[in-house]
Parts: structure tokens; sequence; C-alpha cells
């Protein structure tokens, strides 16, 4: 009895396996890039017809997150992270294969919430402590860069929350439960939020983060190659820079 | 007439085993990772003393609150009989099957600045419940409320209402019975109730950080703490979850004598 037990677990466990090996492509996204690694995704599956089992599957976090899974091992096949900082603590993990490349570049904008409820008008309004202000943690890309361009600016920001993704942040804005935050540019054109321009935002643009994308593995699939190929030749920056990405 | 011996079937050990190690294996594999020569230090650091502050205050309000609102909704599951009883107990059952950042994202929508209720709230009395102390004890009672509420209303159904009937033919009010005769019959089971509400409480995570929020010292609870933690410094997220483990398996432990089977 407890054989047959461990020789159906064995099965399965293989089983799955081989799923994850064969036509199934795994890429872990840093949360600001989900939207285009999902049309790149779609456009690779465009590409390659003959191979309609092409089965992209893309794992969205903040890009701490992605490292953390990267470390206990998890099976996968392309990292995209959304600094350098990031990207660093990845190769130290030792499962990446040849140097990471820099694909895609973003700035952060100042979102305010649908109507302005808070009447957000300048950088300096996030340093106010009556208004509902949402930050991005320090130890995702998009806290770090917004820590880096507010002590440039000479401002100290009075979070009211600390969100673990741009995304988080982002949606929290769109909702109008914060007044206003930092976050990419990417993700306030993706979600059609209202912007602050004034000459302190534009400083802003001073500061941007750089996207990294590595391979996992030993042995990159032709799959992974190929995937990694349309990122970074027209196709990719064309969705890319449609989105609001700068290109290197 | 002899009675046959009864004969345990075998085959039930292999399935059970694996049952057991299914749940015991993750809690081995923490605690032979967990930082033990740091363990004090890592615990009594600044930001995770904020978190066992911001946790205790909020466990405790919520386990406060439970009971406040619980008793009484427990007694009306149990005493009266309601039309669409059985919708009313889905709805109170719901937070324990529910995932959590799914209640979350519901409180969000009821009591968030631009939600249901809460905009009415910032509206006429200025209050708004995210990313405030307040909203991570919302929070944490939404999850925990059935834990508690479900445990008292077995007991009050359990003990029936001869006693209740015996107060009141003395001339016992329905008030004084309730609490002189109804609640101490089911003393052990609303501290069992209120011991689970609480544990519960502690450990809340999804429904807290996608209303509450996450900031130091106000909404980051030691759960929210160790996933903080967990991104940047692995080995003090997991010294808080040896603590947090600790306190859950205390709990059970204790209560094994009044609600657990023994």
């Amino acid at each position: 009895m407890i054989k047959a037990v461990l020789m159906s677990a064995t099965i399965l466990v293989t089983s799955s396996c081989a799923v994850s090996s064969s036509d199934s492509l795994i890429v872990l996204a840093a949360s600001s890039t989900s939207d285009v690694i999902g049309e790149i995704s779609l456009a690779a599956q465009a590409a390659q017809p003959a191979n309609p089992n092409l089965d992209i599957e893309v794992v969205i976090a903040g890009s701490p997150s992605l490292i953390a899974q990267l470390e206990s091992g998890v099976d996968a096949d392309i990292l995209i992270t959304a600094d350098e900082a990031t990207m660093d603590r990845a190769l130290d993990s030792g499962r990446l294969t040849g140097a990471p490349v820099v694909f895609a570049t973003n700035t952060l904008v100042l979102a305010v919430a649908p109507g302005n409820p808070g009447g957000v008008t300048d950088l300096a309004d996030l340093a106010d402590p009556a208004l509902l202000i949402g930050a991005c943690a320090v130890d995702v890309p998009c806290g770090a860069l917004a820590t880096a361009a507010l002590d440039a600016a000479g401002l100290t920001l009075e979070p009211d929350t600390e969100e673990l993704s741009v995304r988080a942040l982002a949606t929290k804005i769109r909702l109008g439960e914060v007044d206003a935050g930092l976050i990419y540019r990417t993700d306030a054109a993706a979600l059609g939020l209202d912007t602050v321009n004034t000459a302190s935002t534009r400083r802003l643009d001073e500061h941007a983060n750089r996207y990294f994308l590595a391979l996992i593995g030993e042995t990159p699939t032709s799959q992974t190659h190929a995937l990694v190929d349309l990122i970074l030749t027209a196709t990719g920056r064309g969705i890319l820079s449609d989105a609001g990405f700068g290109l290197p | 007439m002899s009675q046959a011996p009864v004969r345990h079937p075998v085959a039930l050990v292999a399935p059970a085993g694996l049952a057991l190690l299914l749940l015991a294996l993750p809690i081995v594999g923490l605690l032979q990772r967990a930082p033990w020569s740091s363990l004090v230090d890592r615990l009594t650091d600044d930001t995770v003393l904020d978190a066992v502050r911001v946790s205790a205050v909020v466990s405790s309000i919520a386990a406060i609150l439970c009971f406040v609102l619980g008793l009484p909704l427990a007694w009306l599951l149990a005493r009266v009989d309601l039309p669409g009883q059985r919708v009313i107990r889905a709805v109170v059952m719901l937070p324990m099957v529910l995932p959590p950042v799914v209640g979350g994202t519901a409180l969000l929508f009821a009591l968030g600045r631009r939600g249901l209720v809460g905009q009415w709230l910032d509206r006429w009395f200025g209050v708004t419940l995210p990313f405030t102390t307040a909203g991570a004890i919302i929070a944490a009672t939404f999850v925990a409320l059935p834990f508690f509420v479900t445990t008292v209303e077995g007991a009050l159904r359990q003990n029936g209402t001869d006693l209740e009937e015996a107060a009141a033919t003395a001339g016992a009010t329905p008030l004084a019975t309730f609490i002189h005769v109804t609640v101490p019959a089911a003393r052990e089971s609303v501290g069992a109730g209120l011991a689970l509400a609480w544990a519960r409480a502690l450990g809340e995570f999804g429904a807290t950080i996608t209303f509450a929020g996450n900031l130091g010292g106000r909404t980051r609870t030691l759960p929210l703490q160790t996933f903080v933690a967990l991104e940047s410094d692995p080995a003090s997220a997991l010294a808080i979850s040896v603590l947090l483990l600790s306190i859950s398996l205390g709990v059970l432990v204790t209560l094994r004598g009044s609600w657990l089977p023994r």
C-alpha cells in the first residue's frame, strides 16, 4: 500500500517537471513590465505558428520577490528586474547564465488620484503630512528610484503606506485611496492616471532606472533565445516604446 | 453474544502518515533554517519591535471587538429563528474560506475613501480608514470574527435552553438571563473562541496589506514585517516566523483542554 502511494507520488512529480521544461517558458517579470511582457508574449506566440504549443507563463511580482523566488530555486527561464541592484542580487544567486542586458529604461511621474482630491500641484506636496501619500517600499526599485529623486530635490517623503509593488501603489492612486504618489511613467499611462507637470516634476526625468533581462539556468532553450531576441529587436522595442518606456 | 474485537483498517495508516507529513514538514523546514543564535537580537530589532507593538494592539482590539460584537451574533444565530438563517450563517462563515486579499479588496470598496460607506465616513466625519491602525483592526476583525462566532454558537446550541427557561421562570429579565446564565454556561467556549480569534487576527496578512497598507509603526504587523523582511533580510523573516509559529502553537496547546478534543 505504502509502495503504491509513493509510486503514484513519484509519477506526479516527474510528470509535472516534464510539463514545465518542454513547451512552457517561464518568465519572472518585474511588476512594472507586466503589460508589455504580456504583449511581447503574444507577439512571440504569433511569430511561431509552427509551435502552437508554445506556452509562455509570466510570473509578475516586485523585483525583490522575484529574486527571493529565484534564490529558493524556482523553475524559470528568463528574469526581468526593474533595476540594477536587484539584478546584482540575482547574479549573486549563481543561477543566471551570461551577462544581464539592459533593454529598457523608465522614469517616475507624480500621479494623482482621479479628480485630484488632494489638490496636488507640485513635487513638494509629497512632503505634506495633511495629504494621503503612497510610496513604493524602499526595497522595491520604484521606491529606491523615488528616494534618489526626492533626495536630489531636497524633499523627504511622508508616506501613509509603503506598497510592495509599483502596481499596488498605482492601483491605490487610481482607486482614490491615496492622493498622490511617485510611480513609473508607464504605469501612469497604462492606468490612465493624471500626472502633475511642473518644473520640479520634470526633474524626475533625470533619474531613470534600467530594466535588466537575464537567462536563468545553464542551458537556455532555443525558445528562450527566441523570446529574448524578440524583446531586444524591433518588435519588442516598438511595444516598449508605445508603453512609455525609454530605450537604451 | 460475544463481541468481535475491533480491528484497525491498516490501509489508512499510509495516507494518514502522508497527511501528517504534509502538515509537519514545513514547520521542520522553517525550524532547521531559523537563525537560532541571533534569534533574540533579531526579534528585539527596532523595526521588529514596532511590528510587535502594532500586532499586539491590532490583534488584542480585534479580539475585544470579536467578543463585543460576536457574542450577540452567536446568541442570535443559536437562539433566534431568523428568516434566511442559512444565508446569514454562510455570510458569517465566509471570511474563513475567502482569500484574505479578496476580503481586503472588498473592505476597500466598502470602507475605503471612495467606498460605498467609506465615502460618507470621509465626507461627514473626516474619517478615512485605509492606511490607519483602525483599518488594520477592522481587517483583522473581519477575518477573526467567524472563529469566535462559530465556536460560541456551537456551545450555546449544545448547552440548550433549560437553564435559561428556569431563570425566566424565577423572574430574571432576558438580558440578566443572558449575562448571568447563558454566557457563564458557555464560558469555556467563549475563552476558546477568543483565543482562536486573537490568533487568527495576529496572523492576518492579505486583508491587512490590501486594506490598511504597509507603514512601520502604524499598520505594519508582524506578518507584514515577515513579508517585507523576506525580500531584504530573510534571516529576520525566519526569526519572526519562529515567533509567530510558537505563539500559534502555544494557543492551540492551551486550547486542548477546552475546545479541541483531548
